[in-house]
C-alpha cells in the first residue's frame, strides 16, 4: 500500500509548515503542563503528608535524614527535582520537535 | 579581593563594548532590542536563567533560608519545572508568532495579534510601571553590594557609616553600579546584555557551587548541619517553619510557609514565570528549535545546581553561625558574610570572585529590565504613536539615550529608596503575570481570543490583584483565574480579529 505525503511533508509548503509548528507547539505545551501538574501534586502532597503533618514535639528524637536532608525533603523535594530535571532533558531530546520557525522577517 | 572583583567588572565592560559591533546592521531596532533573532543555545540558556535569578535569589533568599531553615527548599521547589513551564509552553509558539508578525517587543506582538493599538499602549504602560519599580529595588541591592565590595577601601575614609542606604558609601556604590550596568546596556543593546549574561551566569554558578563545597566542608557535612538545626528548633527542619512575626504587608502567622502559601509560591515561579517580560523577549529571539531544545536541557541542570547549592550553603550557615553569634551582621547580609567567613581565609582572590556572584545576578536582571522598558518607550510608544517614519539614525540615538535615561531616572529614585522594596518586587512580578499571561497565552493558542477579551482579562487580573492585596489576602490564584475567566468570557461574545490576521498567525491551526 502506497502512502502519499501530506501537505505538511512537502518542503516549501509555507502554510503547512507553519501550521505544523503551531500543532506541535500546542501538543508540547499540553505535555509540559501535564508534567507540571504531576510534580505540583507530588511536591505539595508529599510535603503535606510527611512534612506538615510530621512535626515532632520539641522533646522528641532528632529527625531521620537521607543524604543529610530531612526525609521529607529528600522524598518530597530532592528526588522529584532530580526526576524533573531528567524528564526535562528527555523532553528536550525526544518530544520537542525540530520545526522550521520561518525566516527572520 | 577588590582586584578579583574589578577583573570581573572589566570582563563585563569588554563584552558590552564588543557587542556594540553587532549593531551596525540595517534593522537597528530589531538588532538593538531583539538581537535579530539569532540567539544560540548557550546564550539563550544562560541568559534566560541569569535574567530570572535576580538580586533576591542571592541576597533575600539566603536570608530567608538562614531564618527559616529547610522549609525554604519547599518555597523554591517550583523551579524544578520552571524550564518546562516557561520554555516549552510558550517558547516555540511565541517565537513563530513574533516572526510572522515581525514583532520586536511584547506590545508589538499583542498589537498585531489583536489589531489593537490600545492593547499595545496598555501593555507598554504595565511594563514601564512594574519593571521601573523593580529596577529601583535592584539598583538598591546593587548599591549595597558594591558598598560591601569597597568596604575595606571606604572604611578608613569614614564613608561606610551605618552601612545603610543613608551612607556616603551606598551612594558611591550605587553610582558605580549604575554607571557600569547602564553603560554596557545602552551601548551594547540586546547583544551587550545577553553576552554579559553568559559571563554573569557562569560567575553565579561557579560562586554558588564553590561556596556550597566550602560550607559543607566547614560544617562537617549536610547531616551534621541538619541535626544542629533540629537541636536548635524542629521548626527549622519541618514545615511550615518558624513563626512569622508579620510586617506592614502581611499579618503574623504560626509558620513562615503555610501549605496554601506553598501552593501559591509554586504557581508564582512556574505559571506566573511564563509571562515575565525578560524571559518572553528571550523566547522571541532564539534562532531555531535546536537552540530551544538544547537551552531547555541546560537551563534545567543550571537551576538544579544553583538552587541546591544556595539551600545547602545557608542551611550550613545557620548551623555554623547561629543568630547569637552574628553580632552586628544583619540576616540580609548573610551572603557577603559567608563569603568573608569561608573564602577570605583561603584566598582573597577567591572571595572577590564569589562576591561577584550576587553582583552578577543583580546586573543581569537590571540589564534585561532596562532594555524591556526602553524598548517599550522607543518602539511601542515613540515609533508607533509619535513618529512612525523616524529615520534609523534617529532611532539609534534615541534607543541609546532612552536606555541611559531610564537608568538615570531609576538611579535618582534609588538614592532614597522607599521601604519594603522586596515586597514591591513580589507585587510587581505577580502584577505582570496576572495581567499578561492570559492575553499572551490564549492569544497565541486560541484563535477565538478577541481584543475585548484580552483588554478585559488584563484589567480584571490587575484590578483583582490590587484589591485583594489591599485587603490583606494572597491574591495570586484568584487574580489569575479572574483574568482567564474574563478573557474567555468576553472573547466568546465579541468579534475576533480579522480573518486575514487570524489566518496569518494561525496557519493551519
Amino acid at each position: 500500500m502506497t502512502t502519499h505525503p501530506s501537505a505538511d511533508d512537502i518542503p516549501g509548503h509555507m502554510d503547512s509548515s507553519a501550521g505544523r509548528v503551531f500543532r506541535n507547539a500546542l501538543r508540547e505545551a499540553r505535555w509540559a503542563l501535564s508534567v507540571w501538574l504531576v510534580f505540583l501534586a507530588w511536591v505539595i502532597g508529599y510535603s503535606w503528608l510527611r512534612g506538615y503533618n510530621a512535626t515532632p514535639e520539641p522533646d522528641s528524637a532528632l529527625p531521620g535524614t537521607i543524604l543529610g536532608m530531612p526525609e521529607w525533603v529528600f522524598w518530597g523535594l530532592a528526588l522529584p527535582w532530580v526526576l524533573a530535571t531528567a524528564l526535562t532533558i528527555l523532553f528536550g531530546v525526544f518530544i520537542l520537535r525540530d520545526d522550521d520557525l520561518g525566516g527572520t522577517s | 579581593m577588590l582586584f578579583a572583583f574589578l577583573t570581573y567588572l572589566v570582563g563585563v565592560a569588554v563584552l558590552g563594548w564588543a557587542a556594540h559591533r553587532f549593531l551596525s546592521g540595517g534593522a537597528f531596532v530589531k538588532e538593538y532590542f531583539l538581537g535579530n533573532r539569532q540567539l544560540g543555545a548557550w546564550v539563550l540558556a544562560i541568559s534566560f536563567a541569569a535574567t530570572a535569578i535576580s538580586g533576591g535569589s542571592f541576597m533575600g533568599f539566603p536570608a530567608l533560608i538562614y531564618t527559616n531553615g529547610w522549609v525554604m527548599a519547599l518555597w523554591i521547589a517550583g523551579y524544578m519545572v520552571v524550564p518546562l513551564c516557561t520554555m516549552a509552553v510558550l517558547g516555540k509558539r511565541i517565537n513563530q508568532a513574533s516572526r510572522l508578525s515581525d514583532a520586536v517587543t511584547i506590545p508589538d506582538l499583542l498589537r498585531d495579534r489583536y489589531e489593537s493599538p490600545r492593547i499595545a499602549l496598555l501593555t507598554s504602560v504595565i511594563l514601564v510601571l512594574f519593571l521601573g519599580i523593580n529596577l529601583i529595588a535592584q539598583f538598591k541591592a546593587g548599591g549595597l553590594l558594591m558598598l560591601e565590595a569597597l568596604r575595606d577601601e571606604l572604611e578608613p575614609l569614614g564613608w561606610i557609616g551605618d552601612g545603610t542606604t543613608a551612607s556616603m558609601g551606598y551612594w558611591i556604590g550605587l553610582t558605580l553600579f549604575v554607571a557600569m550596568v547602564v553603560a554596557y546596556t545602552a551601548y551594547g543593546g540586546f547583544w551587550g546584555v545577553t553576552l554579559t549574561d553568559v559571563l554573569e551566569g557562569l560567575v553565579m554558578l561557579f560562586g554558588a557551587v564553590a561556596l556550597a563545597v566550602l560550607a559543607l566542608h566547614k560544617a562537617g557535612g549536610l547531616e551534621a548541619a541538619t541535626l544542629k538545626l533540629a537541636e536548635e528548633s524542629p521548626s527549622l527542619v519541618f514545615p511550615p517553619g518558624p513563626p512569622y512575626q508579620g510586617d506592614a504587608w502581611q499579618p503574623a502567622r504560626d509558620g513562615y510557609l503555610p501549605v496554601l502559601h506553598a501552593v501559591s509560591i509554586f504557581f508564582q515561579w512556574t505559571i506566573i514565570g511564563i509571562a515575565q517580560p525578560g524571559q518572553l523577549v528571550r523566547l522571541m529571539s532564539f534562532k531555531d528549535t535546536r537552540s530551544l531544545k538544547r537551552a531547555l536541557c541546560m537551563c534545567a541542570v543550571y537551576y538544579a545546581l544553583i538552587y541546591a547549592s544556595i539551600v545547602v550553603v545557608f542551611i550550613c550557615a545557620r548551623a555554623l553561625y547561629p543568630p547569637a553569634s552574628l553580632g552586628q551582621v544583619k540576616t540580609d547580609d548573610i551572603m557577603p558574610f559567608m563569603i568573608r567567613q569561608l573564602a577570605s581565609p583561603i584566598s582573597a582572590v577567591l572571595a572577590g570572585f564569589l562576591l561577584a556572584a550576587p553582583y552578577a545576578a543583580i546586573m543581569s536582571t537590571v540589564a534585561a529590565y532596562l532594555l524591556v522598558v526602553s524598548s517599550s518607550l522607543v518602539r511601542d510608544i515613540y515609533q508607533r504613536f509619535v513618529a512612525p517614519e523616524a529615520p534609523p539614525r534617529l532611532l539609534k540615538r534615541l534607543s541609546i539615550a532612552v536606555t541611559a535615561g531610564v537608568g538615570g531616572v531609576a538611579f535618582v529614585f534609588a538614592l532614597h529608596p522607599p521601604q519594603f522594596l522586596q515586597k514591591i518586587i513580589v507585587f510587581s512580578t505577580e502584577g505582570l503575570g496576572v495581567s499578561l499571561l492570559a492575553p499572551v497565552a490564549l492569544g497565541l493558542y486560541w484563535r477565538r481570543t478577541t481584543e475585548a477579551g484580552a483588554l478585559g482579562g488584563m484589567l480584571a487580573g490587575l484590578g483583582c490583584h490590587w484589591v485583594l492585596y489591599a485587603l490583606g489576602y494572597t491574591p495570586l490564584l484568584v487574580s489569575l483565574s479572574a483574568s482567564f475567566v474574563v478573557t474567555i468570557a468576553l472573547s466568546c461574545v465579541t468579534a475576533p480579529a480579522s480573518r486575514a490576521t487570524i489566518d496569518r498567525l494561525f496557519p493551519g491551526g
